[in-house]
């Protein structure tokens, strides 16, 4: 029976990985909020003018479009990337290892560093603005 | 829930794992020997989500390897991209590669190994004039499913290329 349980409670654990682009934008606020050790919001405004704004070579729109509802492109090797907007694609934003790696090496390459919790929450409130 | 019944369910739970350890092992590939097309693996599956986000997923047999060698422990500097990994899955990759790659020297003429500078894929792409790789859908030497409509599943036969406008 306990043995039952423990299976029981990877299932659970498997299930409780996955998440919900709300949930996750609220976890980026509270990570922005404790590293600036004052409440952050997120801003859909602030995140737009973030995802097109052109670093050295590349902005997150290079290859998700300046439209992320619709389908992108990457820029070098030519490859469909899908919608960037949840609402347009429903799995964005649902697994945070996922959604981690992805920030972790596009800010590396858009920006030459890492993105702040902060500038994420900004990103994720904007695409989820796009609604229709 | 008396205890035999307990015990018969601890018993079912138990012959699953079993089955289930005896599948997830043997698609590994740790029982099976390398063929030219590798079956369905855990390992092929790590192959083709990593490798594949960003370009096709080159089959093993584009590169010898120790050209793969090269390429995974650089990721972070993949051909101007950082391509990093984590939770040891380039190493899940390197083993899956190693096991389905030929033997051989790396294609030389660049600080990362091409599978464009290979010999065999110059000698096979002689006849393709040089504006055909620049135009918009193609773009890149790399975007083999641009021409090769069989190049997701790793087929890349005569029969099957068809040359975009």
């Amino acid at each position: 029976m306990k043995l039952l349980l423990t299976i029981a409670l990877f299932v659970g654990l498997g299930v409780a990985r996955a998440g919900t682009p709300a949930s996750l934008l609220a976890s980026l606020e509270a990570e922005a909020s404790r590293e600036s050790a004052a409440p952050v919001r997120a801003s859909p405004a602030r995140g737009a003018a973030f995802f097109t704004a052109r670093r050295a070579d590349w902005s997150c729109a290079s290859c998700h479009t300046a439209d992320p509802r619709r389908d992108g492109r990457h820029a070098v090797t030519g490859k469909a990337i899908l919608p960037m907007a949840p609402a347009f694609n429903p799995a964005r934003f649902t697994e945070r290892a996922r959604t981690d790696k992805w920030f972790r090496r596009n800010c590396q390459d858009v920006l030459g560093r890492p993105c702040s919790a902060a500038e994420q929450a900004d990103v994720l409130a904007y695409l989820l603005s796009l609604q229709s | 829930m008396n205890c035999s019944l307990s015990r018969l369910v601890d018993l079912l739970v138990w012959g699953l794992c079993a089955v289930f350890l005896y599948v997830f092992t043997t698609h590994l590939g740790l029982a099976a020997t390398p063929a030219a097309l590798p079956a369905p693996s855990a390992a092929a599956d790590v192959w083709r989500e990593e490798c594949g986000s960003c370009h096709l997923a080159f089959p093993a047999r584009l590169l010898p390897a120790a050209a793969w060698q090269q390429l995974l422990t650089r990721l972070d500097r993949h051909f101007g991209a950082d391509a990093a990994l984590s939770d040891g899955r380039a190493a899940i990759i390197g083993q899956y590669l190693q096991a389905h790659a030929p033997s051989g020297a790396p294609p030389a003429g660049s600080e990362l190994p091409r599978i464009t500078r290979s010999a065999w894929f110059e000698r096979e792409h002689d006849e393709v004039p040089a504006e055909v790789w620049r135009r918009p859908a193609v773009r890149s030497r790399g975007n083999c499913a641009a021409c090769h409509a069989g190049a997701e599943q790793g087929v890349f036969s005569e029969r099957q290329i068809r040359i975009p406008k």
